[in-house]
């Protein structure tokens, strides 16, 4: 997670960060969110509750910051506040903080929260929270509440060496070599999404490729032999039969008896 | 144990080595990432499993020939200032350089080869070339790799290819990259299109450093990001051939600026001169932006008798690191921009005012 915090001229706090694909991979398509945190309202329910910053373009400039994904350039972000806004959780109270998700198809979601309701999201004092997958869930409002103990109750952990979806949730990265069994289910969507395919196609190595020749052509051989069974041409059979021995180094064959 | 900075090439003669196409094209690496079969990734692993893993792979790598007379230490003998001089070597990752005990490098003589050992990885291994030659890298590094599989039984799935650490890098592990130098298409105002063009290929743009760094000194990065379900040699004519056009525009917004707007030029490569040459104090960050404005001048033909490797050698010597370590005292950052500033004075000393044509 990429984080620069600058105030602009108006004094609105400005949150800028950028998502590292890889450490959130279940929000892959979103390649960056911005968070504009306003100033508390002076006063109670003053008609701008930001003064100066109402309708004002927090300008982010020619800035090019490079996350683990793909570079992200935002040139402006217009904050429009020509109302007070009501918390959208409880909709009762003026909200206090404003967060706005700007996806890389310059989708916007916003999400307004008065103090109770951020606090009671745990979004006061760390609002970078708006920014993990579940964040959706949450705009849904309150839906995560519901969703949570059924994300906890079945837990797939790697045999080989105990590492957890969640913490796969958490850092990114998987444990060991193994959990890409452990986790195939899981990983096969994410890798859809991540890569060009989904099945290798470069290098391998030496051991690999020559035993995958040796597995291809005594299975062609196999098929030979077969059919030399079949018409009954048991001198080609017999050489086969041979030839296949010598690659597989001795192994049983059925097809001759 | 060796000293690391006896071992390293000295700034004059890393700034001196020539490949094709160095006016834009830095530098070109290939690093593939490659894991043990039998270990718990470097992340996961505890650290006695880590202290293992290194103690398996460090004299498998530093034996192969290409890596003979390698620097070859567990990161936990650096000092901070060393890794950070490896750093800004662009021999190591920031993410590298924070790790101690179970991790390792293996660098070899000539500085062609890098590897990282227990980074993201179990092995995080680096060709390094001069100029456009990321071909070259790719077979030369995959040649050690060729070489190094004997040694190692290196995590593989017939369908998944190479196991990594994080599934970005599945597959091939391949990471291809090259550092490209461009101010024009920053001063023409075209870098964001290219950018997001680049992008669209599947391509990523970065900053100096790599990862979340800015592109200070009109330096960026350009690498694949996919990995999986192509082969190597695909991935690496798909970089030739962006690199190939990346180039050519920088060429042209070179070009356009001199006809359309030279005294916007004149003014960057002069003020940038007048600065460099001047100041008493300076940061490393605006050396890096000036310098780069002073390379684009070499390149432009305002300092007729001035190399290049001039400049790229103070793109080094001026970095923080590199400073503090002509110097034994501690240095304060503060200390530090009247130091840089003492240096270029005197590098820039024998430079005459840029020419105008």
């Amino acid at each position: 997670l990429v984080v620069n915090n600058v105030f602009n001229e108006t004094g609105c706090f400005i949150l800028r960060m950028a998502i590292q694909r890889r450490r959130q991979p279940a929000v892959r398509e979103t390649k960056f969110y911005a968070l504009l945190l306003m100033p508390r309202p002076v006063g109670d329910g003053a008609a701008d509750p930001v003064g100066g910053c109402a309708g004002a373009e927090a300008g982010f400039g020619r800035g090019v910051r490079a996350g683990r994904g793909q570079p992200i350039t935002v040139n402006r972000i217009r904050i429009n506040m020509s109302a007070i806004k009501m918390c959208s959780v409880c909709k009762e109270k003026p909200a206090t903080l404003f967060l706005t998700k700007i996806s890389s198809d310059n989708k916007k979601q916003d999400l307004n929260l008065c103090d109770a309701c951020a606090k009671a999201k745990g979004l006061d004092s760390d609002p970078t929270a708006f920014l993990v997958p579940d964040a959706d869930i949450m705009l849904g409002l309150g839906a995560s509440q519901e969703l949570d103990p059924m994300a906890g109750a079945v837990e797939i952990k790697c045999s080989r060496c105990g590492f957890s979806q969640a913490d796969f949730k958490k850092s990114g990265r998987l444990g060991c070599p193994a959990c890409y069994e452990t986790f195939a289910e899981g990983l096969a969507s994410l890798l859809k999404t991540m890569h060009k395919g989904t099945r290798h196609a470069g290098k391998a190595p030496e051991a690999v490729r020559t035993s995958r020749e040796t597995g291809d052509r005594l299975k062609q051989l196999q098929k030979k032999l077969n059919k030399a069974v079949e018409t009954e041409d048991f001198e080609t059979a017999a050489n086969l039969r041979d030839e296949i021995k010598a690659l597989s180094g001795a192994g049983p064959i059925k097809a001759i008896k | 144990m060796k000293d690391l900075h006896q071992f390293l090439i000295s700034p004059v003669a890393a700034a001196a080595q020539h490949g094709p196409n160095d006016r834009i094209v830095m530098s070109s690496r290939v690093r593939l990432a490659r894991n043990l079969r039998d270990a718990a990734f470097p992340g996961w692993a505890k650290k006695p499993e880590r202290v293992r893993i290194l103690e398996a792979v460090l004299p498998a790598v530093s034996g192969l020939p290409e890596m003979k007379d390698s620097f070859a230490e567990a990161m936990d003998n650096l000092t901070a200032l060393d890794k950070q001089i490896l750093v800004e070597r662009h021999l190591i990752s920031r993410e590298h350089a924070a790790k101690n005990v179970g991790s390792g490098i293996v660098l070899n003589r000539e500085e062609s080869f890098c590897v990282m050992i227990n980074e993201e990885d179990h092995l995080r291994m680096q060709a390094l070339r001069p100029g456009f030659q990321i071909r070259e890298a790719w077979n030369a590094i995959d040649r050690l790799d060729s070489a190094l599989e004997k040694k190692l039984n290196f995590a593989f799935d017939n369908e998944l290819g190479y196991l990594t650490a994080c599934p970005t890098n599945l597959g091939t592990g391949i990471r291809v990259s090259a550092m490209l130098h461009l101010p024009g298409l920053v001063l023409g105002e075209q870098i964001n299109p290219i950018i997001q063009s680049v992008n669209k290929l599947g391509l990523a743009v970065r900053g100096l450093y790599g990862e979340g760094t800015e592109a200070l000194g009109n330096i960026f990065q350009v690498s694949n990001q996919m990995t999986l379900g192509e082969s190597e040699t695909a991935i690496v004519e798909r970089l030739e051939k962006v690199l190939s056009q990346i180039i050519e525009h920088e060429e042209n917004a070179r070009q356009t600026l001199l006809e359309k707007k030279p005294k916007t030029v004149f003014n960057h490569i002069g003020r940038a001169y007048g600065v460099l040459a001047n100041a008493h104090s300076i940061s490393s960050k605006e050396t890096m932006n000036l310098l780069s404005l002073l390379r684009l001048g070499i390149d432009l033909g305002s300092f007729p008798g001035t190399e290049r490797a001039l400049v790229d050698e103070l793109f080094l010597t001026t970095q923080p690191a590199h400073l503090q370590k002509q110097i034994s005292d501690k240095l304060s950052a503060e200390e530090r921009d009247l130091i840089r500033a003492d240096m270029v004075r005197e590098r820039l000393k024998n430079v005459n005012r840029p020419v105008t044509k």
